[in-house]
């Protein structure tokens, strides 16, 4: 087991705060997607509150303001929680980049992009 | 109230397994969501996306902060896979799919007898510098584009490919290679989730329990990962992977496992 890519001090700290920063991003959006998903789901079971079942993403289902607020919190975790490793992504960019790893910036970048096109064109399931 | 329970326990069990072995859960969640609570295959699906997400960013969460995931490498190969995905989801419909799923059958014995072999890197768990020691990178770039391509065809997650491929073909020590995995995996997912969040297939009365059981699994998997011996986890991994092989030789046959079951 040995570094690959040994670096000097500098920029071997700002690599590991990178790490530390990516690892930040991944627990900070998980907690809060939890957060909006636990909330909906106990309002959702205290006041007999259903989640709508399918229909279209924007599709709340007529009812009290209480139903679209449980139904909109849940459906902003789950948005949440699908855009957290997209961030991360996104994140890595920059901090690869400040850590003077440029090649690592570049696959951060060709991984965004090809997310965007896959979702663009609907490629990937 | 019991059913969001049972829901949340079997995210939990997903969450934990998926954790361990750096595979999304996919194979524990959409039959047991079909089977037992029937979810309509379709929505099972969309919901163990979420969950593969849920999986990925609460153990990888962990595993970049301890070191003991490669995130360099995962990076490079993540670009490979997602390329490799894109390119099967166009070629699916023009490749002998059936003959796809018999190979990736046959496949797995071999790979997995490999897989259970002792290694010079069995006990290595922590990354110490910035990246790990790996052999035949070009060949593992390939590979990681056949195994987003692979995933696309046979619609299973990457994980029961990524694994070995870093392990067997590129020299990664098996617990690196699942925390790597983990890292990976919650990408391609999430832009799937979002094309079936459009289409209005998820089931948020599904969705929401199972997700919040995998997060609290994933993370529990996590803590307990430094603890598993390597060679339960290989042992445990070989026998998600004869599950995955058996399935696909059954539906390159055109058999239905699960309606058997």
């Amino acid at each position: 087991m040995s570094d690959v890519n040994p670096q000097p001090a500098t920029a071997a700290a700002a690599s590991d705060a990178g790490d530390q920063a990516l690892a930040l991003i991944l627990r900070g959006g998980l907690f809060l997607a939890a957060g909006l998903l636990g909330a909906a789901l106990a309002a959702s079971l205290l006041f007999r509150i259903p989640l709508v079942g399918t229909g279209g993403f924007f599709a709340i289902p007529p009812g009290s303001g209480m139903d679209e607020a449980v139904n909109v919190a849940a459906r902003l975790g789950i948005v949440l929680l699908g855009l957290t490793p997209v961030a991360r992504v996104a994140l890595s960019v920059p901090l690869f980049a400040r850590a003077g790893e440029k090649s690592q910036a570049l696959f951060g970048l060709g991984v965004l992009i090809l997310l965007v096109l896959s979702m663009l064109l609907g490629a990937v399931e | 109230m019991l059913i969001p329970l049972l829901l949340f326990a079997t995210g939990m069990g997903a969450g934990t397994l998926g954790a361990l072995l750096g595979v999304g859960g996919g194979i524990v969640l959409v039959p047991v969501l079909s089977l037992f609570f029937g979810v309509p295959l379709q929505h099972a699906v969309a919901v163990s996306l979420a969950c593969v997400i849920a999986t990925s960013s609460g153990a990888a969460a962990a595993y970049v902060r301890d070191h003991r995931c490669d995130v360099r490498l995962g990076m490079q190969l993540e670009l490979f896979t997602v390329a490799g995905a894109i390119a099967g989801a166009f070629l699916a419909p023009h490749l002998p799919k059936a003959a796809i799923q018999i190979l990736f059958g046959l496949m797995v014995i071999p790979v997995a007898r490999s897989l259970l072999k002792p290694t010079p890197t069995e006990d290595v768990a922590r990354i110490e510098g910035r990246t790990v020691e790996v052999r035949n990178l070009p060949l593992g770039y390939a590979a990681s584009f056949g195994a987003g391509t692979m995933s696309a065809v046979l619609g299973i997650g990457g994980g029961p490919i990524k694994v070995p491929v870093m392990t067997l073909l590129m020299g990664v020590p098996f617990k690196v290679a699942t925390a790597t995995s983990n890292f990976m995996i919650g990408v391609t997912a999430a832009a799937s989730v979002f094309v079936y969040l459009s289409r209005g297939a998820l089931d948020l009365g599904v969705a929401v329990p199972t997700v919040l059981g995998v997060i609290a699994g994933a993370t529990l998997g996590a803590r307990l990962m430094p603890h598993v011996p390597t060679r339960l986890l290989k042992k445990i991994f070989a026998v998600v992977l004869g599950v995955v092989g058996a399935q696909m030789l059954a539906k390159g046959f055109g058999v239905d496992l699960w309606s058997i079951l």
